[in-house]
């Protein structure tokens, strides 16, 4: 899709087909609106300055695209906290994310902790699947894995959550 | 059973078919997190001008690599009508915000782009307000460096007749909230002489018949300005010492004529437009700025000819506000009679250097500092004719922007921005007006010190 030579105006396009899910991809790092504009703003321009270094015959677009989005989420933490192990807001502590939008905390009280228990890779898997439904083709671009080594991450996530999650959980979702 | 839970599952016994036995539990957990998702949907508007912001980039590389970029023409066939209209009055402008050399503009690297380098510990020295001089009748209610912030409700000094001396009682009704301690990173901003420099190796360049500039030495410009003789044309102030560019109306070339309300005000989306128009049209680049919004001001029931528009400066990501915790960064005024921008003040080149400091980790401390008005203190009548309570609400994390001007030279300021907390007032009173509608306070340890922060006298009229 970007050949060099012959479609410098694709870019406009790419942007289009990338934006919603670069933001959303961006917005699951940090739980707060401003923030993942402000990061999304970020990951196209640097996708705008280093696209000469794009190589298409090491990876897809998409790849190289999220690799940036993922290392601005890191940038942004690893600067702000002046931690070099924190890669995005599931890595902070509760006192720590006050900046988070108020109702994404909500809906996020059931399951934070056992998203948070995740490696970072199992849990972008698992959103990218089920918050964002990418295909596991669409995943493996996002995490530069292959289609099969992504559906074995999710299934075996899925399995640590069914060990992990209480039974409480469940008996209130069966009230549902 | 939902289609998407269905395909889910089915992939899942891909992989392993013996957890076909636990589908009532996985069925529960897929629910569970699909019922958790954020709802989360992108604003157009950011789209729009991030759309915006790209295709500017992208005019900027094509200018500063003619043939190397293979995003030289990017955006340009569908967007170009967007950037149509860059006047050339402007280009100090763009030479000021950083433009390639090889057009026959001069570049000057600092402006162009967004830069932040660690110093280390306690880099800037003492931030505690201590070491500023204390403001003069004149000077912002409060003293402590709030000068230079173009704030609507910049903090006033209390001018009260003297009857009426009212005291403020502020009570917290927010929610809790700690505070973790450890340290904070506080920014501060670079000023450097290589744009004055620049503006001089220009001048030097003219050659008059009385006078030859070229033949003095190591010469900067200290301020210059630009008028567009045009109706309803602008001057340019620059200001290369501070980093500083300001536009004003020309006033020779705008009518003056008497303001009427119209029947009908444009709307905030179509203000907005207005500002977004004029700074894409001069090339007033907002790379390092958040999106429009419309500044609020309290109208006392008067309908005002001007409105103001501020774009916020992030630095890192993060917002930044002005000490009475507004959003602080360029902000364009407009004038409604004639719907064009009037001023734009705030353009700045964004070079900063990034300190950690100790962050103030008692609450107590911090909660006091709250009650005492923060950053913009009220005096304390001991005879009081009136005392107002006001409501704190739970306080938000921000950088605010403080200027703090130099004991030993009152015209050498330099400005930080300090991780503080904004509590809102969440109980407006009518009367007395209160000049504030947030109480800010920071969160470095140093500058909460009480023998640091002392409360002001009062202003009262004779």
């Amino acid at each position: 899709m970007l050949d060099k030579r012959k479609n410098t105006e694709n870019f406009s396009q790419l942007y289009d087909k990338y934006v919603n899910k670069i933001f959303n991809f961006i917005y699951y790092k940090t739980h707060h609106k401003e923030t993942a504009e402000d990061l999304t703003s970020e990951t196209f321009i640097k996708a705008l300055t280093k696209i000469s270094g794009f190589d298409e015959n090491k990876g897809a677009f998409s790849t190289w695209l999220y690799q940036i989005a993922r290392n601005t989420v890191i940038d942004f933490y690893r600067t702000q906290k002046n931690n070099l192990n924190i890669d995005d807001v599931w890595d902070l502590s509760n006192e720590e994310d006050i900046i988070c939008d108020l109702d994404t905390k909500q809906k996020l009280t059931k399951v934070k902790k056992y998203l948070k228990g995740l490696k970072s890779e199992q849990r972008e898997i698992v959103i990218l699947r089920v918050w964002e439904g990418m295909s596991y083709k669409e995943i493996s671009e996002a995490v530069g894995k292959t289609e099969a080594s992504c559906k074995m991450a999710f299934s075996r996530t899925i399995q640590k959550l069914r060990r992990e999650m209480p039974l409480s959980i469940f008996l209130a979702l069966l009230l549902f | 059973m939902d289609k998407q839970i269905k395909q889910i599952l089915k992939d899942v016994y891909s992989i392993d078919k013996g957890l076909k036995m636990h589908e009532q539990a996985l069925v529960k957990i897929i629910q569970e997190l699909l019922r958790s998702k954020p709802e989360n949907k992108i604003d157009e508007n950011f789209v729009r001008e991030l759309r915006a912001k790209l295709v500017e980039r992208v005019r900027l590389l094509k200018e500063s690599q003619p043939r190397k970029n293979m995003f030289n023409t990017l955006f340009n066939k569908r967007f170009a009508y967007a950037f149509a209209g860059t006047a050339l009055i402007i280009c100090a402008i763009v030479v000021f915000m950083g433009l390639p050399k090889d057009n026959g503009k001069i570049s000057i690297k600092e402006g162009d782009r967004f830069v932040v380098k660690d110093v280390g510990e306690n880099a800037f020295g003492d931030i505690s307000f201590s070491q500023q001089i204390q403001g003069g009748e004149d000077e912002t209610y409060g003293g402590k460096g709030g000068g230079g912030l173009p704030a609507e409700e910049m903090e006033q000094p209390i001018t009260m007749p003297a009857p009426n001396m009212v005291n403020y009682n502020y009570t917290y009704n927010g929610e809790d909230f700690e505070v973790s301690g450890g340290e904070v990173v506080v920014y501060q901003r670079i000023k450097g002489d290589s744009i004055s420099k620049a503006f001089a190796n220009v001048l030097g360049k003219i050659n008059l018949s009385f006078v030859d500039f070229d033949k003095f030495r190591n010469t900067k410009i200290n301020s210059l300005e630009i008028l567009e003789d045009r109706e309803f044309g602008y001057q340019i102030q620059i200001n290369p010492r501070q980093n500083i560019i300001s536009i004003y109306a020309n006033w020779e070339k705008w009518p003056r004529e008497g303001f009427d309300a119209p029947s009908e005000m444009p709307n905030d989306e179509e203000i907005i437009a207005i500002t977004d128009k004029f700074l894409a049209d001069y090339g007033i680049s907002l790379d390092m700025y958040g999106k429009g919004d419309i500044v609020k001001t309290a109208t006392f029931g008067v309908v005002s000819e001007y409105v103001s528009v501020v774009y916020p400066l992030k630095i890192n990501g993060q917002i930044a506000y002005d000490q009475t915790g507004h959003k602080y960064g360029i902000r364009v005024g407009v004038n409604l009679k004639y719907n064009k921008a009037i001023s734009v003040s705030g353009i700045n080149a964004n070079i900063f250097e990034s300190s950690q400091y100790t962050a103030e980790a008692d609450k107590d401390k911090i909660m006091a500092f709250a009650k005492d008005g923060g950053l913009s203190k009220n005096y304390v009548y001991p005879n009081a004719t009136k005392t107002v309570n006001v409501e704190l609400g739970t306080p938000k994390l921000a950088l605010i922007g403080i200027w703090q001007f130099s004991p030993e030279d009152k015209t050498d300021a330099k400005e930080i921005f300090v991780p503080s907390l904004i509590f809102p007032i969440i109980n407006m009173p009518d009367w007395p007006y209160i000049n504030k509608t947030n109480v800010v306070v920071p969160l470095v340890g140093e500058m909460l010190d009480q023998q640091n922060n002392p409360i002001p006298g009062p202003r009262v009229f004779q």
